[in-house]
């Protein structure tokens, strides 16, 4: 059933200097309820605009999004975004932060957020950090943090900017594996955005390559790996397959990007 | 270091002062009259407390520098928020407020005056005057400095501009709002000084005038010495505002 579908987005910028900056453009995508997309792309070709853009933070120049055939104005409760910069608040606690979604909701009592927060803790593996600021975790934890705040809200569709980036290789394939498995639960929809391409094989139904900017399709590929997955499957002669082609198609496009910057020069 | 090590070694910087300060007159650096000595001075503090003299002038400076100042910061807040949050009122008033700012509001005491009397009612003004300033314009930075990130958060998760007001503004604005508040009080008290000097019957900033036209160079230095003490305990407790403040309690919970 189709849950999200972005149809001919364009998404410009006005530049300090005038002028303005295409950073997404003509970008179609469909994507079904309880399916896992990933997108990846080079540095600066429009993937966090356009995941503003689905979350409703950011207006589309033109084209429109629709979720469940209903057209994206602004933020709702039937999406959460985990920020690539974290987006906690300092001057609260890891409990405070988890529970900030909950809280604007305006829908359950205090102590049943609480609740609920504690629960999401546990998940993330965040026992123990409750009572601390943001100042006194690792980024790896942050980033923790915000998932579980996107989490506890309990959206139809998660949307992830980078939520691994700030990991050290190891955490992150096992918060991969992890993110399978709470996700194996309840099938929500996920767009996740990562610069690792192995991530976004693992993890994904269909992977979505993106152009250099101004950020298009590229190329979208199906991954037909069997679930649930374990780490061993990256060896999988079909894996590999995929992951080459991907880095195939992104070096293609980091070279026109590098290329386009010579000319101009 | 440990804050009591740190205490004693400030300490031992006062009692040089003031050891030097009493061996001046002895030593023929200078006639008394001129300078007096701690110990007069502490002689004529305790017959000022003990007289009343102290507490009443006390009672009626911090009456005029409460109201002004409460006032300062009621207005000064809101109106900070509002001109640091929406980018045309900022265009609009800065360049008025910015002349305003950089004015010595001692400078309208005559003026003020005239509005509103001698006494009480032009120490709150002056005091209003010279503290509403600082406030509005440091809060108007704060809310600027605020990161974007921290408000697409609370956007996204389907937060008001109200929410957004109280969950992030308000909070991750904080600490340039507390220098406004430490600045608007150092003005305000200079405010209740002068406005009393000038242009009142009462009060510690008269006392200071009366006992200086009168050359009763030891009174004088005592209560100088009360504003001084005042301005030492107004600056601790703005500190201590501070440390609570920061331990994440400024969220508006509402
Ligand atoms: N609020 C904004 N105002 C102006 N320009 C912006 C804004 N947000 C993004 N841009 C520009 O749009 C382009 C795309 O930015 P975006 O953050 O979406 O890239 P990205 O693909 O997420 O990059 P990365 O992989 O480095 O995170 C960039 O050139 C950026 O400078
Ligand atoms: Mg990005």
């Amino acid at each position: 059933m189709l849950h999200i579908e972005l149809k001919q987005i364009r998404v410009t910028f006005p530049q300090p200097e005038g002028g303005e900056l295409l950073a997404v453009d003509r970008f179609d995508l469909q994507v079904q309820r309880g399916e896992f997309v990933t997108i990846v792309g080079p540095s600066g070709c429009g993937k966090s605009t356009l995941l503003s853009v689905v979350d409703g933070l950011v207006r589309s120049s033109s084209g429109q999004v629709h979720v469940e055939g209903m057209l994206v104005t602004g933020p709702g409760p039937d999406r959460a975004l985990v920020f690539q910069e974290f987006a906690l608040l300092p001057w609260r606690t890891v409990e405070g932060n988890i529970g900030l979604g909950l809280e604007l909701q305006h829908k359950l009592s205090s102590r049943r957020i609480k609740e609920l927060v504690l629960h999401y803790i546990n998940m993330v593996g965040l026992q123990g950090f409750e009572r601390h600021y943001p100042y006194q975790l690792s980024g790896g934890m942050r980033q923790r943090v915000g998932i579980a705040r996107a989490l506890a809200v309990n959206p139809e569709i998660l949307l992830m900017d980078e939520p691994f980036a700030a990991l050290d290789a190891q955490t992150r394939e096992i918060m991969s594996v992890e993110l399978l498995r709470i996700w194996e639960q309840d099938k929500k929809t996920v767009l996740f955005i990562t610069h690792s391409i192995d991530e976004s094989v693992y993890l994904a139904d269909r992977v979505v390559v993106m152009s250099s900017r101004p950020g298009r399709v590229k190329e979208i590929i199906q991954v037909g790996l069997p679930r649930p997955r374990g780490l061993a499957i990256k060896d999988a002669p079909e894996f590999v397959r995929l992951r080459r082609h991907i880095w195939d198609l992104l070096e293609e496009e980091v070279r026109r990007q590098v290329d386009g910057k010579e000319d101009r020069a | 270091m440990k804050r009591w090590q740190r205490a004693w070694i400030g300490g031992l910087a006062v009692f040089a002062f003031l050891i030097l300060w009493e061996a001046a007159t002895p030593l023929g650096w200078v006639r008394v009259a001129g300078i007096s000595r701690p110990t007069l001075v502490g002689g004529a503090f305790v017959q000022l407390a003990a007289s009343g003299e102290i507490y009443d002038g006390l009672y009626i400076s911090l009456k005029g520098f409460f109201l002004g100042f409460v006032l300062a910061v009621v207005i000064g807040i809101p109106v900070g928020v509002v001109i640091g949050r929406y980018r045309f009122l900022s265009m609009l008033l800065d360049p008025l407020l910015m002349a305003i700012y950089n004015m010595p509001k001692v400078a309208m005491m005559p003026l003020l005056v005239v509005w509103f009397g001698v006494g009480f009612g032009a120490t709150v003004a002056v005091v209003l005057l010279g503290a509403v300033f600082p406030i509005l314009v440091n809060t108007a930075v704060g809310i600027r400095e605020v990161d974007p990130v921290w408000v697409r958060a609370v956007r996204s998760f389907g937060g008001s501009e109200w929410d957004v007001f109280k969950k992030v503004l308000l909070p991750g604005s904080v600490p340039p709002m507390m220098t406004g508040i430490r600045l608007g009080v150092g003005r305000g008290l200079l405010g209740v000084v002068v406005s009393e000097m000038y242009a009142s019957t009462e009060g510690i900033g008269h006392l200071i005038g009366l006992y200086g036209m009168s050359f009763r160079i030891t009174e004088l230095i005592a209560m100088v010495g009360v504003v001084s003490l005042l301005g030492f305990v107004f600056a601790d407790l703005i500190r201590r505002l501070e440390v609570w403040v920061s331990k994440g309690r400024a969220e508006v919970q509402w």
